[in-house]
């Protein structure tokens, strides 16, 4: 089959590798339809995530169809239409029964790299280093899945791939952020980063009953997109985040903080993101966090940080005092998908979005290298890339 | 007489040379006999035998036949590791207890044969693809508390250690394991092996992760033999493809 192989910093091919096979007996194979490339898969392709390996298999996000599997799976049959979440998770243990299906016990192979970075290991996730587990991911023609008895999604058949496609991810982290920020009738929410999981961090906070959400970005194309949302915005190229942010709530700040941008932030200009270039150019520091300082700087008295972006390693000169100062609470980690997607589907069953918003190019797998380059570089107005194999 | 060898060759060695010295030396002189000959002739003996019942009072020499001595004081590796497992301690025990098991689960562990009256045969594979094999018998055996066992005489590997089954609060059961072992080049060896990602904690924990995921999810989570790329590159670490 063809798939999306990672072979370093912005090297990647498209590769002939064997079909993936049944490994355990709750696997599936699922021929894929629809997949696409997350902002997260850029951390990868500008090697900001370690233990990659040469030749991995790329892509977390996707669909298709079932076409073999394992002798313990019984839910599912040969042809069901599913979407597959991006973690990884047994559903039996404590952490997947008690919801938290992002930490899952039992799905990392390579829990031992984890343990030595973090203590302790989450769930295994695909296509994303082999600390998280080494399985190879969806950008393929077919993919394996574990625990394909708890984790594939069937989907209805007149909904199209576009509409249930991102049940995969970029919705439910985009809910799920929103979720984490508690947020109470008429708040004020401030989401850093438009991107796909911040438009959908915003139009989460408005079905959670969010008065105004204010969406900082530089480009125009995605500020165009948040204020389509329903978003107020705020251009970091050209005024002060915090100034901005500080006139617009009347001086009470905002009630919750959403980083949808993670470790890769760019900060034009401020001290703090100069700095951070600075330390990770000279590989003395993991994470670009300027965004992070922002929110927790900006964010009003008692008030709440979610953090759906991704960070890896140590981070440098994070305001804690500040943190400490207005008694912030802080919610952050990888999304806990299975969970989401019954009610999610339902909000889309019931029209009260269409994930589809998003998409902005669709292409041929074989394309996919050129649409990673087009994607980080934010040409052609790119912010969401469907992949068809 | 089972006056088995405890003194080592170079010991041996040094023991005859400063033996014979001291007669040499006593027979040339009037005084000091009383001591030197009675010391030389020991000391040759020593050398000459193999044998010392001085090394044999205190337990120096019996290295792996005597897995009391063996693992004494400071010698040996220590291994203390635990896991909590969603599952009663009832049912966690039965599935140690059927020595059959253990190499679904323990790292390197090949074999483990049952071979009579509480005792087992093990078959390892040490780093650099080296067999090693020992006997164990069951000291103590408490349903669904606790196993002890140690390794018996002519074994490559001196071992002893226990599992204990504790409820966990309500959380399942915690499982613990003390081990204790000395195998061929006794800590040199265990450093090096460290040194290629192996150690004996790391590989207890390892295999008590996969004891939790079989009884839990029921299989041991893989990405042995799924399709990847064309693998670049002179050193490519020993966490990818197994």
């Amino acid at each position: 089959m063809k798939a999306i192989c990672w072979h370093g910093t912005r090297d990647l091919r498209v590769e002939q590798v064997p079909d993936p096979s049944i490994l355990n007996p709750r696997d599936a194979i699922v021929r894929v339809t629809s997949t696409a490339i997350c902002g997260s898969d850029l951390h990868l392709y500008d090697g900001f995530i370690p233990t990659m390996a040469s030749g991995d298999i790329l892509g977390h996000e996707f669909m298709g169809e079932v076409v073999e599997v394992g002798g313990q799976v019984r839910n599912l049959s040969i042809g069901d239409r599913v979407v597959v979440p991006f973690t990884i998770a047994c559903g039996r243990c404590e952490s997947c029964r008690n919801g938290h299906w992002s930490l899952c016990d039992n799905s990392n192979p390579n829990a031992w790299i984890a343990e030595k970075l973090y203590g302790y290991s989450a769930s295994g996730l695909f296509g994303y280093s082999h600390m998280y587990g080494g399985y190879a991911g969806g950008q393929a023609e077919y993919v394996r899945v574990p625990y394909a008895d708890v984790g594939p999604f069937k989907v209805p058949e007149h909904l199209t791939d576009e509409q249930v496609l991102f049940l995969s991810d970029i919705f439910p982290t985009g809910y799920m952020a929103a979720e984490n920020a508690e947020i109470g009738p008429g708040d004020v929410v401030a989401v850093w980063g438009c991107g796909p999981v911040g438009l959908f961090a915003i139009k989460s906070a408005f079905l959670l009953g969010a008065g105004r959400v204010i969406g900082i970005d530089r480009i125009p194309h995605r500020l165009e997109m948040a204020r389509s949302c329903g978003a107020e915005t705020i251009d970091f190229d050209h005024d002060s985040v915090l100034q901005q942010l500080r006139v617009m709530t009347g001086g009470r700040g905002p009630d919750a903080c959403i980083d949808a941008v993670g470790l890769e932030a760019h900060g034009r200009g401020s001290m703090g993101a100069i700095y951070d270039k600075g330390k990770t150019s000279l590989l003395m520091a993991t994470d670009r966090l300027e965004a992070l300082r922002q929110a927790i700087l900006a964010c009003g008295k008692g008030g709440v940080v979610s953090i759906p972006g991704v960070y890896g390693g140590f981070l440098d000169k994070v305001p804690m005092g500040a943190a400490f100062a207005k008694g912030l609470t802080m919610r952050m980690g990888q999304t806990h998908v299975h969970g989401y997607m019954p009610r999610l589907l339902g909000l889309i069953e019931d029209g009260s979005i269409d994930p589809s918003f998003v998409i902005s190019h669709r292409v041929a797998l074989s394309d996919g290298p050129q649409a990673y380059q087009m994607f980080l570089n934010k040409q052609d107005n790119c912010t969401k890339v469907v992949l068809k194999p | 007489m089972g006056l088995h060898r405890n003194v080592n060759d170079w010991e041996r060695v040094a023991s005859i040379a400063l033996g014979t010295g001291l007669l040499v030396w006593a027979a040339r002189q009037r005084s000091g006999r009383a001591v030197a000959v009675p010391l030389g002739t020991f000391l040759a003996a020593r050398g000459g035998t193999g044998y010392c019942p001085v090394n044999h009072a205190i337990g120096r020499g019996r290295r792996r036949d005597d897995t009391r001595a063996a693992l004494r004081g400071r010698r040996g590796v220590k291994v203390e590791e635990s896991i909590t497992i969603a599952r009663p301690p009832s049912e966690v025990y039965a599935v140690w207890n059927d020595v059959s098991n253990l190499p679904r689960f323990m790292p390197n562990i090949e074999r483990v044969d049952e071979i009579g009256g509480d005792r087992t045969h093990w078959v390892a594979c040490a780093p650099g693809g080296i067999h090693l094999e020992w006997d164990a018998v069951v000291l103590q055996r408490i349903p669904g508390e606790l196993i002890s066992w140690k390794s018996l005489p002519g074994s490559d590997v001196a071992t002893a250690g226990s599992v204990r089954f504790e409820s966990a609060n309500g959380h399942g059961t915690r499982v613990t394991v003390n081990l204790q072992y000395s195998g061929p080049g006794g800590k040199v060896s265990a450093a090096l092996a460290k040194l290629i990602g192996r150690s004996p904690a790391g590989d207890t924990h390892e295999g008590l992760r996969r004891l939790k995921s079989l009884l839990e999810a029921g299989e041991v989570p893989t990405v042995i033999g799924q399709p990847h790329g064309k693998r670049g590159g002179l050193h490519l670490p020993t966490w990818v493809d197994g």
